[in-house]
């Protein structure tokens, strides 16, 4: 538990690693949690570089494999979480919401729900706005 | 947003061609210059990205490192390099294709801490 004198802080969180080849999704949603339940606020959490890869819709996990995109969605839909996705990281990897699927014709949106496909300008909003940005996966 | 946000440090220190953070840390240093005044320090094996004649295509790449030349246009004036990270590698400050200014490790403690905001890539 915190200690009462504690200021509260303001925090970003920037995800770059995949969250199947690093641990770094994982432990940035452990990090978020803690904020959450601490007296701290999370302002946002921007989804970068391969940190993308978690808001597809089309990822078929084995049933005893942790699901950390329904941890994710969990978080945004519990405390309002802003689940921010780079554009230009998504496309690239194939994560597009219906919109970015119209815009290049492509069959179908795949971004989770929970989840909102967003610009670079919100990682300097978040780095400029936050008391900390905390990285994982760089 | 604050009203006058101080200047974001941006840290790159991966190589340009084996994994895709050097091309998406220019993509941020780009699109956060839009907001704030930006400074570049690249460091470690991302001072490889400095050196001259690259061709990403035979990596099946984007040669993405032209793209420094946009950088003060963007008005991103202040790149550093690490020179032991240079010493390392064989390298030197005059050989390389883009003007930087070399920075000693006290130099970039001060750089780290008087920055309240830096992205690492």
């Amino acid at each position: 538990m915190l200690r009462k004198h504690v200021t509260a802080m303001r925090f970003a969180v920037a995800v770059y690693g995949s969250p199947f080849r690093d641990q770094a999704s994982y432990s940035a949603w452990q990090f978020c949690r803690a904020v959450l339940r601490s007296r701290h606020q999370l302002y946002r959490v921007f989804f970068y570089h391969d940190g993308v890869l978690g808001a597809s819709a089309l990822s078929v996990l084995p049933q005893d494999e942790e699901n950390l995109a329904e941890r994710w969605q969990a978080l945004a839909a519990e405390c309002g979480v802003d689940l921010a996705v780079c554009i230009a990281s998504a496309g690239r990897r194939g994560i597009l919401d219906e919109r970015e699927a119209k815009r290049f014709q492509k069959q179908a949106g795949n971004l989770l729900s929970g989840f909102t496909i967003s610009g670079l300008g919100q990682l300097a909003d978040a780095a400029l706005s936050a008391d900390r940005l905390v990285t994982f996966g760089a | 947003m604050p009203d006058r946000p101080g200047p974001l440090l941006i840290v790159s220190s991966k190589a340009p061609y084996g994994t895709g953070f050097a091309q998406e840390a220019l993509d941020a240093v780009l699109a956060v210059s839009v907001f704030t005044p930006v400074r570049l320090l690249f460091m470690r094996d991302g001072v490889f990205q400095l050196t001259p004649g690259q061709e990403g295509g035979a990596a099946g790449r984007k040669t993405f490192t032209r793209g420094f030349a946009a950088l003060p246009h963007y008005g991103v004036q202040d790149l550093f390099v690490c020179e032991e990270s240079l010493a390392r590698r064989g390298l030197s400050l005059d050989e390389l294709a883009v003007a930087v200014q070399p920075a000693k490790s006290r130099d970039i403690q001060q750089l780290l801490a008087s920055h309240q905001q830096v992205l690492s890539f």
